[in-house]
């Protein structure tokens, strides 16, 4: 359409013609109009006597500002976004509620499935390093895990899923070595870190303390859990040697520069695992002197045990015996004796590895001082590694020698129990029977002679 | 704004989007004041600026003066009910005030067609010839280009009216007559076509 057509169209309205209004009409029906309209709205005020709520008139307000279409759309991306929080949320509660579950617990599934997919994700998008870092994340909470366990079972669970993720980050160390160097001393560095906190966090007081708890469920049971314990620091330790290793040999071959790591770090690390070591050895000889304690004191109440009923059994004679398992009992009693030779045996040998492993520790404190002051940091590390292989060792061995101590108690326990139930009266008209009590208890001994004269002789006697 | 506007050529909201979006805004905070709140003065602000196009939409389609006041004065009346009872069928006001007029528009034909036994284009013929004729003192082209638009058919005055003499967007059109913007825009094609045809018959395409 022409122009002019189009600006003579638009000055139609503008004529002052009758194509407009009056304006004393305009003037008139407004004043008109708004007198009709305040007559209604005040019938319908008198008739409505109830406000409008507030979300009426949110949504009076949305539906006059804002276009039906967009409303629609916004009413959909709304329900999909609510969908989406409510999962998402319901996601996170879950994960939450599962971070302090255990092993065995309903929710511990939940919490494996978050670290998969946290290790996952650390592998897909992140660097080898970050994918070490969530690893060893993950044993820390396995560490966690095993010190807040309630059952040895969980415990179990806890150190074998420990070992596991241990020998996931050896096998990551292992690969990285291989790539670029800056790469593998950065894992190896995180390695060596993480793994000496974890082996501080596994052997801190309160692990000692919670296997001590659990200890009082089971005595053989704890003693096999710790020998996985001890399996379980063999392996972080020598995870951490591997990162040092790495370390050395990217020092020492040169292919990275001092600004990623220096020569000096290095030997610093070696130190710190050489005492970490020498600490490791002086809990285990702790830990042998309290084995010691504990066997002797079986081995007492034993000897005192099998003493006593040799010399009560022939006050015994032409009288009819009571007990018709006494004849068992006995036998058992001298199963007991058979193995205290055993026991004996094995603390011995634990008291003199844990001396010589003593010993080997401030040898080696000297060799790996003058190794490092020569620079001789292969060398040094070797004798690191044969320092913690003499300590693994040592560390079998206080185990089996607790193992053996434990074996001894529990038999000694089961034996007890049957007698204690066919006692008549609690002071016994037999000497045997108010005896084998004492022998739950090692403090009772002192308390016997209040028995009678009968025991205090037997002692004299012993 | 709106009230100031009203005495300005309403074209010019077509040749600044940023004042026509700000009058929208307007218009929708006041009929959201009358839905919540019934403000009575909110309402007298929406007449004042509609009050204008409203009866020219009347008036063009009747083209008698009183019928035009009533009826405007009806439709405001009745958008006012409806704003009240009605107000989440509302989508627009401006569409609703255009609806309104339109359907009264058709009523009055209706009732004219039956009293005098005669059809709605010859009453319309009527109305031409004796009011606008008489009636409106506009220069004398001015004159011919309504009879012009006067010839064309009813659908192709509605938008012609509403699309170049209100400046009204499509959007709003078709709102109005409640078709799809699509379709008013081939309507407009047509429309003028037809109008520049009547208005200036020389340039009429041999067929």
């Amino acid at each position: 359409m022409s122009r002019k057509l189009i600006k003579q169209l638009r000055g139609i309205k503008n004529e002052n013609g009758r194509l407009n209004p009056d304006r004393s009409w305009v003037a008139q029906n407004r004043a008109k109009l708004l007198q009709d309209i305040n007559c209604s709205v005040r019938i319908n005020t008198a008739e409505e006597e109830s406000k409008p709520s507030v979300f009426d008139s949110i949504g009076e307000g949305l539906h006059i500002f804002v276009s039906g279409r967009a409303l629609a759309m916004a009413r959909s991306s709304l329900t999909i976004f609510l969908v989406g929080a409510v999962t998402v949320s319901s996601w996170i509660a879950s994960v939450s509620a599962s971070n302090d579950s255990l092993p065995g617990d309903k929710m511990y599934g939940v919490k494996m499935a978050v670290e998969k997919t946290e290790l996952l994700v650390a592998s897909v998008i992140g660097s080898d390093e970050d994918e070490v870092t969530t690893i060893l994340k993950h044993a820390s909470t396995r560490v966690d895990e095993y010190q807040r366990s309630e059952s040895t079972e969980q415990a179990s669970e806890a150190i074998k899923s420990l070992k596991e993720k241990i020998a996931s980050t050896q096998e990551s160390l292992n690969e990285v070595s291989e790539k670029s160097p800056e790469e593998a001393v950065a894992v190896a560095k995180v390695v060596e870190k993480r793994t000496e906190e974890i082996l501080d966090s596994l052997s801190d007081k309160m692990s000692a303390e919670k296997s001590s708890v659990i200890v009082s469920e089971s005595e053989v049971d704890n003693v096999q859990l710790k020998k996985e314990v001890v399996e379980a620091e063999d392996l972080i330790q020598k995870t951490g040697i591997s990162a040092v290793e790495v370390l050395i040999e990217k020092v020492e071959n040169e292919e990275v520069g001092s600004e990623v790591i220096s020569k000096e770090e290095v030997k610093n690390t070696i130190n710190r695992k050489l005492d970490k070591l020498a600490e490791g050895v002086s809990r285990l000889d702790a830990e042998v002197v309290e084995t010691s304690g504990i066997a002797s004191t079986t081995i007492a109440i034993i000897k005192t045990a099998s003493t006593t009923k040799y010399l009560v059994e022939p006050m015994k004679d032409g009288e009819e015996n009571p007990d018709p398992n006494a004849d068992t009992s006995a036998s058992s009693t001298s199963l007991i004796s058979a193995q205290i030779g055993q026991t004996e045996q094995k603390v011995v040998e634990a008291e003199q590895k844990v001396v010589e492993a003593n010993r080997i520790v401030e040898e080696t404190k000297v060799e790996i001082k003058n190794l490092i002051d020569q620079n001789n940091l292969t060398g040094a590390l070797d004798k690191i590694k044969e320092l913690d292989g003499v300590k693994s060792e040592t560390s079998v061995m206080v185990v089996e020698a607790n193992k053996v101590v434990a074996e001894v108690q529990k038999a000694l326990t089961t034996e007890v129990k049957p007698t204690t139930t066919i006692l008549p009266t609690p002071i016994a008209s037999t000497t045997t029977n108010v005896v084998l009590p004492v022998l739950n208890t090692s403090t009772t001994v002192q308390t016997t002679p209040v028995i009678g004269n009968t025991t205090s002789s037997t002692i004299k006697t012993n | 704004m709106l009230r100031c506007l009203n005495a300005v050529n309403c074209n010019i909201l077509t040749v600044f989007p940023s004042i026509y979006m700000n009058i929208r805004i307007e218009e929708k905070l006041l009929v959201y004041k009358v839905v919540a709140k019934k403000d009575t003065e909110a309402f007298a602000q929406l007449y004042d600026f509609y009050v204008g196009p409203i009866y020219r939409f009347v008036f063009f389609k009747l083209s008698n003066r009183e019928d035009a006041e009533d009826i405007t004065s009806e439709v405001f009346l009745k958008v006012w009910d409806y704003l009240i009872e009605k107000p989440k069928e509302v989508t627009s006001f401006k569409q609703l005030l255009y609806r309104i007029a339109r359907n009264r528009v058709v009523d009055v034909y209706r009732a004219r067609a039956k009293k005098n036994e005669c059809s709605i284009e010859t009453a319309e013929k009527i109305a031409i010839g004796n009011d606008l004729r008489k009636d409106i003192e506009i220069k004398e082209e001015q004159q011919d280009l309504l009879k012009a638009i006067k010839k064309l058919k009813h659908e192709y005055q509605e938008v012609i009216h509403l699309r170049y003499i209100e400046g009204l967007p499509t959007k709003d059109i078709a709102g109005i007559l409640e078709m799809s913007a699509t379709n008013v825009r081939v309507i407009l094609f047509r429309a003028t076509k037809k109008l520049k045809e009547f208005t200036e018959p020389d340039l009429k395409p041999k067929t």
